[in-house]
């Protein structure tokens, strides 16, 4: 298991990316996917955090990201080569460069499991 | 002869959910193959919730530093004048070692009954005092000499130094002693304490003195890889502490005193708390490492006392603090009083939060969330009251409110909506309806359109990932000719997507499916053989979260379904598939995979009669 952590320019490129990674439709039409990594959208997450009154209502407005985020448990395992030698997990094509380094968990984490531990 | 799974006969262990075949009377085992990835709860048979696979044993040794050693000191209680050296003006009669002021600076010795560098437990009771007092050596010259002038017992924790014998010596002291006991901390050295460390009645302390990085270290506690919770209580009065193995695991801050729990990987086989220079004065104690084994299965008994197979979809608790109200995360009204660990929780720990809101203004808890609109989201909480009015008013996916009815029990309530702009959640008082005064833990908000197990959270939003529960059994454990797939099952939702059951032969080609269809009540049963489609029948008539007895007949041109007691649909024409070979609860591939309650699934090699199907289905 490896976890990352990515930042997409839209949600539409995320969902590209996504896509990629197999999916299927089913016989009523909806689409699942084939793959058993474990993918969860944060969107555009908040940077800082907006100010309500008492009522509720909007004081100041959260500050966003641009960016679309991910974060995903990645069902990948590190191989070795035909000389023993360690040929540890990537990233799948296309995601490496949209990956984001943090300390710590940041705004998610999977349930038991640490980033700083599993990253790539 | 027939595949087995539960029925109140549940055996899991990591990577495994067993399941047997009962061949008139001898047992096989059949297991699926288990995967999660995450942590993950559910409600233990004695209705406190749980963390799946948390093993039993505490790997720490003595995490409360209460082990302590045998007696060190002969006749302490001073029965007979023997075994102690008595300087100037000290007698012993009568059970008491006295001084009678003569002999200041001249002690009461035991020698060679300590070893330097160990810790040890020392008490002695002053029972009659005059005047002066007595200053306590564990070895001489000892860097820590506590003194006490006061009738009573006194109690220290010192190192040895210097050499191997105990004093007590008096300063004008007129008075007399007994009652002295001297025990090593930690007898079996499970410990080893870096420098600044010390061990305090039942903790472990950092005394802020170390001019480099120190721990209070135990070996061979972890395996590299695995996965652990770690728990502790810590009481820090300054500065930052960390938990760590060769890298950091977590560092805590004096905001987090209390209770902590925490998880993490294992990158080394020991286990240390560490101290920064100059910077870490406090305790901690209570500490427990233990493994989990994140893909263990779920045996739940939040409905049934037998138990139910839980098998839930991948989901995200947005809430970032779901037990800590006092985070400034949640937006509290300034007469809203938030008290942390102030009673027993669902846990069954002291960790519920109090929540008390008198019949004014400034009387909420609150969380707004954004960029959830449109999106079907169910908030989920456990509340009891505790004194207050017992209706209170929820928050709901924006400003909707909702008064639920508190009862002196346990409750959890959830609540299914769809998003407004702005996600406002939490509890209100509304001004006229009494004070408010209740229990509450775990809050969960998630996107899902009905409540799953609690996730924890503490500090960030948290995912607990899809389960799947696969590939039992082999060809020689089914009978593609005739056979009934059973199972007692209810889903988490009515539609939504399906949730298959398949006996197959490992491919597409050949199987028999029951599956909770995607659209609402609807129920499937449905047989390929070689490829080719030739039973598709459904029934429309039970919800599907209900508890449902079904059973699929398969044989050359019958096919029947079978619910709740009824026979409700048949299909007399049909071939039947072909080297069926797996059993698993999702499609062939691990996909579309079933979420829900299962209580039992059984795979009978044979057809059975009406009045057995009747028996068998009938709830």
């Amino acid at each position: 298991m490896y976890i990352g952590k990515y930042a997409f320019n839209s949600k539409e490129q995320a969902q590209d990316k996504i896509d990629a990674l197999g999916t299927e439709i089913d016989e009523n039409g909806n689409e699942y996917p084939t793959h058993k990594h474990s993918i969860v959208e944060l969107g555009n997450i908040v940077l800082e955090q907006g100010e309500y009154d008492e009522n509720g209502e909007e004081i100041s407005a959260p500050v966003l990201s641009d960016k679309w985020h991910l974060d995903v448990a990645w069902r990948l395992e590190d191989s070795y080569d035909e000389d023993g030698n360690l040929i540890e997990a990537d990233h799948p094509y296309g995601w490496k460069s949209y990956s984001e380094e943090i300390e710590g968990d940041g705004v998610h984490s999977f349930f038991g499991l640490k980033y700083d531990e599993l990253k790539f | 002869m027939a595949v087995k799974l539960g029925n109140g006969k549940w055996a899991v262990k990591e990577n495994n959910l067993l399941a047997y075949n009962d061949n008139s009377g001898q047992f096989f085992n059949k297991e699926f193959d288990f995967t999660r990835g995450s942590s993950a709860t559910y409600v233990g048979k004695d209705g406190l919730i749980k963390t799946a696979g948390l093993q039993d044993t505490n790997l720490v040794q003595n995490g409360d530093f209460s082990e302590l050693g045998s007696e060190e000191v002969v006749n302490g209680d001073f029965a007979t004048d023997s075994d102690w050296t008595k300087g100037a003006g000290w007698t012993i009669s009568g059970g008491a070692a006295i001084q009678d002021g003569t002999g200041s600076g001249s002690s009461l010795q035991q020698s060679n009954i300590i070893v330097v560098g160990k810790t040890y437990k020392i008490t002695y009771e002053i029972i009659e005092r005059t005047q002066g007092s007595i200053q306590l050596f564990a070895g001489y010259p000892n860097s820590n000499t506590p003194t006490n002038s006061t009738i009573g017992v006194h109690t220290h924790y010192i190192k040895a130094e210097g050499n191997p014998n105990l004093y007590l010596l008096p300063s004008n002291f007129i008075g007399s002693i007994d009652n002295v006991s001297v025990k090593q901390v930690d007898p079996n050295d499970e410990w080893t304490l870096g420098s600044g460390w010390s061990y305090g009645d039942g903790v472990a302390y950092s005394d802020n003195t170390q001019t480099n990085y120190e721990s209070l270290q135990q070996s061979s506690v972890t395996t590299i890889g695995k996965t652990y919770e770690l728990k502790f209580n810590l009481n820090l009065d300054s500065g930052v502490i960390q938990a760590k193995g060769n890298a950091v695991y977590e560092t805590y801050y004096p905001a987090d005193n209390g209770e902590i729990v925490s998880y993490f990987v294992a990158d080394s086989t020991f286990f240390r708390f560490t101290s920064f220079p100059n910077n870490t004065l406090g305790s901690v104690t209570n500490i427990s490492v233990k493994e989990i084994q994140v893909n263990t299965p779920r045996i739940d008994f939040s409905d049934s006392a037998d138990g139910a197979l839980l098998l839930e979809p991948q989901s995200t608790n947005l809430i970032q603090y779901s037990e800590d109200f006092s985070d400034s995360y949640w937006r509290k009204g300034s007469n809203t009083t938030v008290i942390n660990n102030y009673a027993i929780s669902p846990e069954g720990k002291q960790n519920a939060t109090r929540i008390q809101m008198p019949d004014t203004s400034g009387t909420f808890l609150d969380v707004n969330l954004s960029g959830l609109q449109g999106n079907t989201l169910t908030v989920s909480f456990y509340a009891k009251n505790n004194g207050g009015v017992t209706n209170i008013t929820t928050y709901l996916l924006g400003n909707n409110l909702q008064t639920i009815s508190l009862t002196d029990k346990w409750v959890k309530y959830d609540f299914t909506g769809i998003a407004d702009t702005d996600v406002r959640v939490g509890i209100d008082n509304i001004n006229g309806g009494g004070a408010v005064d209740f229990l509450l833990y775990g809050f969960q908000l998630e996107q899902l359109p009905y409540a799953t197990s609690y996730i924890p959270t503490q500090g960030s939003a948290s995912t607990r990932i899809a389960e799947t529960c696969t590939n039992s059994g082999s060809a020689q454990d089914f009978n593609s000719e005739e056979g009934v797939l059973y199972a007692e099952i209810s889903a988490l939702d009515n539609g939504g997507f399906d949730r298959y059951i398949s006996l197959d032969d490992s491919t597409s080609l050949n199987y028999v499916h029951l599956i909770l269809h995607a659209t609402d009540n609807r129920i499937v049963f449905r047989v390929n053989s070689g490829g080719v489609e030739q039973v598709n029948i459904s029934d429309y008539n039970f919800e599907q979260t209900d508890n449902l007895k079904i059973a699929c007949v398969y044989k050359q041109h019958y096919f029947s379904l079978w619910i709740n007691g009824i026979e409700r649909v048949t299909d007399i024409s049909g071939n039947i598939p072909i080297g069926l070979n797996k059993l698993n609860l999702s499609l062939f591939n691990g996909t579309q995979p079933f979420y829900g309650k299962v209580k039992n699934v059984q795979v009978f090699t044979k057809s059975l009669t009406d009045e057995e199907l009747e028996k068998l289905t009938t709830i």
